[in-house]
């Protein structure tokens, strides 16, 4: 395999980690977005409940 | 996400092989057809805040995002469609032996990698439904 292929598999594998990555950042944040809405809110109905 | 990164890794494919990042055939277009029609429903899906109305309109745009698969599928495989891609080697048994196990390899690290992130979705969305929910009974005390 030729230099000039092996620089396109580099950029290859490298755009679709970034992608993969990013996405996985994107779950993550708003998994913690959600987790802490849901402790609020939940906090909340148990406030009012009282 | 799977989409994007079929498209962008086969643009870089594209210009290593046939030495242009992208042609409007067919395979390519339908492909990049798929990819917006998907980030339109991403985009629908969280700007609708009634969840019933949400549910329905969602429904809607994912199967019509959906009807774009089989053309997708098709498009190196009609006759008389002139196209970048080779005919399906799977089919036509071109593809050599060497890289069978290398293509199983990929195609369940892949299956594996959308497996864990739909399952993700699932609980994000389940947590979601319990977010409006508590709203509601909020809203009602």
């Amino acid at each position: 395999m030729d230099i000039g292929s092996l620089k396109f598999l580099f950029y290859g594998y490298s755009a679709a980690w970034i992608v993969i990555t990013a996405f996985v950042l994107l779950l993550v944040s708003r998994g913690q977005k959600i987790d802490r809405e849901l402790t609020r809110l939940k906090s909340l109905v148990e406030d009012k409940e009282r | 996400m799977l989409v994007l990164v079929n498209l962008v890794t086969g643009s870089i494919w594209g210009k290593s092989q046939w030495g242009i990042w992208w042609a409007w055939d067919l395979r390519m277009t339908t492909q990049l057809m798929c990819f917006l029609l998907y980030l339109g429903y991403l985009v629908v899906r969280p700007a609708i805040a009634e969840p019933t109305q949400r549910a329905t309109m969602s429904a809607f745009i994912s199967i019509f995002a959906y009807a774009d698969i089989p053309l997708v599928f098709m498009a190196i495989r009609l006759p008389n469609v002139r196209t970048q891609h080779p005919s399906a080697v799977l089919e036509t048994g071109q593809m050599a032996r060497v890289y069978w196990t290398s293509f199983g390899v990929g195609v369940l690290a892949l299956l594996l990698i959308a497996s864990a992130l739909v399952l993700v979705r699932l609980h994000q969305e389940t947590s979601q439904r319990e977010i409006d929910s508590l709203r509601r009974e909020l809203h009602a005390l």
